[in-house]
């Protein structure tokens, strides 16, 4: 594995985002630092999506100011920000239908320096050595969600934003792809990761960060996640991990 | 101020036409995500088949209209068996489907009835004059009629097993699907109530102004105009609309730029859908 | 390389092209050929948007209209000669293509297409209404002097050797930007366009870029369709000319070199042979659009590569896994040219 670079650091300041009168984010602060792995958990609509759409470009924050290595990011468009070293996937499983798993990189590198090595690395990281040949369209869903882990890689991030990457995986794909993961801090990739399966995201993370209702409830270690009376009562206690 | 309300009486006459338009557009919308652009010209074939029934009189008028309402009914379940259906996997090709059909209709209305322009006039010896409006009996037919549909509409979609799963189907066809709800049925009699409508909008207008083979393809700009202002898929919305766009006809009329009326029919209609973002919003922008 | 070789075809589709006019058609053929091919590079232009990026564009109708009225007011009324009307109407109308797609790029799929559409009425209504410049419904008869390159040009086939050329150059430049990395990213955008997005493909300049490139070549077919057809008025443009393209583009398949062009030769060909009234041939080419939009939806470019698909089937079951030849020379080489995307 060759390093890429230093990863990146996240600054979310005051994050709000409205929807005709619906509050989804509500003052969000937060912070991606350097190297380390985030879980953004909570429960459904708890806004943890839209923090994500929000920072990547996809929606204009209501008011709040995000911040990549110093650089703002709040009014810039998602290909500017991905140009910038940040990457995310998607909830829904994604790929570009036409094409091959192989293809599919070639397509993630189109807007970035065309690295076949980095591909044949990424192809053998993610575990989809045996289907780099098969059409996209054809794909099983873990699979696709491999793929969709993939596709951000390719453009050498210094930031990761991981949208449920384990929903629908198998144990053992989901173990595959924490191992993924928990590599990426020393290939100078930041990781924010969503995910509701917490025995699969909380022992790959540094820091937890909470969710509820527009709202960051709790910001801080994951064993003491799992104490917070807030925490329980909005999250934990239902799912009772 | 009988100058203003001679105004308001026209305008509710042609927003009747183009409100029976547009809740067919709007229905067929909301549960096939089809642009149906041949839609207005199932309202010119009830033009036309009131013109064959019924030439003249006012009993006659009543047997046309009933006639025009039955066959575009008829043509439009006819034309979503064969056709539509086989486009809902792909709506953009129902869209497509529905350009070649306003060549075939349109071409083929001329070929048998001729280009030229028609008219009828079952109550023409009649007008009424209350408080200094002039109201002719064909028009006060036409806002009453509309009236009268309406309301027996409204009381289908919101009353009747029928209307019901009609709205159900619209909100999400796959779940209704699930739940055993009829839905390829629910998307045939959607077809037949737009062409109801369409028929008695066809009718309607046969009383307003003449009526040529190539009405349609005009018309359904501003049935789409007026879906689009009360928001595609919205019944009542789609009423709202018919009176916002005859009323800035009605405007432009006024002001001596009747030429222009069509530019700024569209203008108007490239400005709503860009700024309504209502049915507009991006497809992830939907969930939170 | 397959650009070079695909090169090489068109050049051979080219010569023999032009040999036309020596084989002593009708002044009639001729001028339908020619019509073809001014048919045939608009739709090059709908096609790339819609083959490449999944574009549905009905605004060209409309569009090509403001090559034609430049090229019409700027001949007639201003004196100015051939070659700088023709490039004024290409730079004008991809201006106006440029406005259209800041406007329709903003919303999506149904929306993008009904916007055009209201776009291509829109500007007829602008013409029959601009009376003062446009001389509204009256129209503008075309009767200006053409040298070019120090030839004067006269006859059908003068004309017919021009458009057929600025055609060959058309399907050059299509083809390579369908493949150059551009025309990848343009791909990408059409497959799924917030993935592309976050993968930094600047998907809102890239349609722009490529919608404006399209509208460039409605602005030249249309000036060369008001310098061939010597008149242009407003009800030759808006949707229903637009239909008449798009008819040609999914006749002849919108993702394949010579699609456009063989749906053109079609659409313009077929009514004149099916000796139809003009009211029936025209209900006649609306039955052929709907039975080629349900029964082949890749066109009739596609149709070899579909039957070879079958007969792979019917020989038996296909070794490869599914879809890993669809990109290899197997698909390309059963269309008949060759160099299908």
């Amino acid at each position: 594995m060759r390093g890429v670079g230093k990863p990146g650091a996240l600054t979310v300041r005051g994050l709000t985002k409205r929807f005709a009168g619906v509050t989804a984010l509500a003052e969000v602060d937060l912070e991606v630092r350097a190297g380390e792995i985030l879980a953004v958990v909570g429960p459904n609509g708890s806004g943890k999506t839209t923090l994500f759409n929000v920072i990547s470009g996809f929606y204009r924050p209501t008011t709040g100011t995000v911040v990549f290595d110093g650089v703002p990011l709040t009014g810039k468009k998602p290909d500017r920000i991905n140009q910038l070293g940040l990457a995310r996937t998607f909830q829904q499983a994604m790929a570009f239908t036409t094409g091959t798993v192989r293809e599919n990189l070639e397509i993630a590198q189109l807007a970035h320096t065309d690295d076949p090595g980095w591909r044949a690395e990424l192809i053998a990281l993610c575990g989809l050595t045996e289907v780099a040949e098969t059409m996209c369209a054809g794909l099983p869903y873990g699979l696709q969600r491999k793929l969709g882990v993939a596709l951000g890689l390719a453009t050498r991030p210094r930031l990761m934003l991981l949208d449920e990457p384990a929903a629908g995986l198998s144990d053992t794909d989901a173990d595959d792809l924490a191992a993924l993961i928990t590599s990426l801090p020393q290939q100078g990739v930041s990781v924010a990761c969503i995910d509701h399966n917490l025995p699969f995201l909380l022992p790959i993370a540094d820091r937890v960060v909470v969710l509820d209702a527009g709202r960051k409830i709790f910001d801080g270690a994951p064993e003491e996640a799992r104490g917070s009376a807030a925490v329980v009562e909005a999250y934990l206690g239902e799912s009772d991990a | 101020m009988s100058i203003f309300l001679q105004q308001v009486f026209n305008t509710l006459s042609s927003a009747s036409v183009y409100a029976l338009l547009a809740v067919g557009v709007t229905l067929v919308f909301g549960l096939t995500r089809i642009v149906n652009f041949a839609h207005g010209d199932l309202l010119t074939v009830g033009s036309y088949v009131l013109f064959l029934v019924a030439p003249a009189g006012a009993i006659w008028f009543l047997a046309g209209f009933a006639a025009a309402m039955v066959a575009v009914a008829v043509l439009a379940v006819v034309l979503e068996r064969l056709l539509f259906r086989r486009t809902l996997v792909a709506p953009i090709r129902g869209f497509l489907v529905s350009l070649g059909l306003i060549q075939i209709i349109e071409s083929g209305l001329s070929y048998f009835f001729t280009a030229g322009p028609r008219t009828v006039h079952p109550f023409i010896d009649r007008v009424w004059t209350v408080g200094g409006v002039d109201m002719p009996a064909d028009r006060v037919v036409v806002i009453v009629g509309t009236a009268a549909v309406f309301l027996a509409l409204t009381f289908y979609l919101e009353r009747t097993k029928a209307g019901l799963m009609i709205r159900a189907v619209a909100i999400d066809a796959e779940t209704a699907g699930l739940m055993g709800g009829p839905v390829t049925r629910t998307i045939a009699g959607v077809f037949a109530l737009g062409g109801m409508l369409a028929g008695a909008g066809g009718a309607f207008g046969a009383l307003l102004a003449p009526v040529t083979p190539f009405l349609g393809y005009a018309l359904i700009l501003k049935g789409f105009a007026v879906a689009l202002i009360g928001g595609l898929g919205n019944v009542r919305g789609a009423m709202l609309g018919a009176v916002v766009l005859a009323a800035l006809e009605t405007v432009v009329i006024t002001f001596g730029l009747s030429t222009w009326v069509s530019f700024f029919g569209f203008t108007l209609m490239i400005v709503l859908l860009i700024v309504r973002p209502r049915g507009l919003l991006r497809g992830v922008e939907a969930e939170i | 390389m397959r650009y070079g070789k695909s090169l090489v075809v068109l050049a051979v589709v080219t010569v023999l092209m032009l040999l036309l006019p020596a084989v002593g058609p009708s002044n009639r053929v001729l001028s339908l050929a020619t019509l073809a091919a001014i048919y045939a590079i608009v739709t090059y232009g709908i096609a790339l948007l819609f083959g490449t990026g999944g574009l549905l564009s009905i605004a060209h109708g409309g569009l090509w209209g403001i090559g034609a009225y430049t090229a019409a007011l700027f001949a007639v009324r201003a004196g100015w000669s051939f070659l700088p009307v023709l490039v004024l109407s290409v730079v004008i109308t991809a201006g106006a293509a440029t406005l259209v797609a800041l406007m329709s790029l903003r919303v999506r799929g149904h929306y993008f297409t009904i916007i055009t559409f209201a776009v291509a009425e829109g500007i007829r209504a602008l013409i029959n209404a601009w009376t003062p410049v446009t001389a509204g419904t009256e129209g503008i008869v075309v009767v200006a002097p053409v040298r070019v390159f120090g030839f004067d040009i006269r006859s059908n086939a003068d004309w017919y050797y021009i458009v057929v050329v600025s055609l060959a150059v058309v399907i050059a430049l299509t083809r390579l930007v369908v493949v150059s990395r551009f025309g990848r990213r343009f791909a990408a955008t059409r497959d799924n366009l917030d993935l592309a997005a976050s993968v930094g493909i600047g998907v809102s300049r890239l349609r722009l870029l490529a919608f404006s490139l399209s509208g460039a070549l409605a602005g030249l077919g249309g000036a060369y369709w008001a310098y061939s057809q010597t008149f242009v008025h407003g009800d030759q443009f808006g949707a229903a000319a637009s239909i008449v393209f798009i008819l040609c583009m999914l006749l002849g398949g919108a993702r394949y070199t010579y699609g456009p062009l063989i749906g053109a030769v079609i659409v313009v060909f077929m009514p004149p042979l099916l000796a139809l009234p003009p009211l029936l041939a025209t209900a006649a080419l609306g039955v052929v659009f709907i039975l080629v939009i349900l029964l082949t939806p890749g066109g009739l470019a596609s149709l070899p590569e579909r039957l070879g698909q079958l007969w792979r089937r019917w020989r038996g079951p296909d070794p490869r896994p599914p879809g890993a030849g669809a990109a290899g020379d197997g698909a390309a080489a059963a269309v008949p040219t060759g160099v299908a995307s």
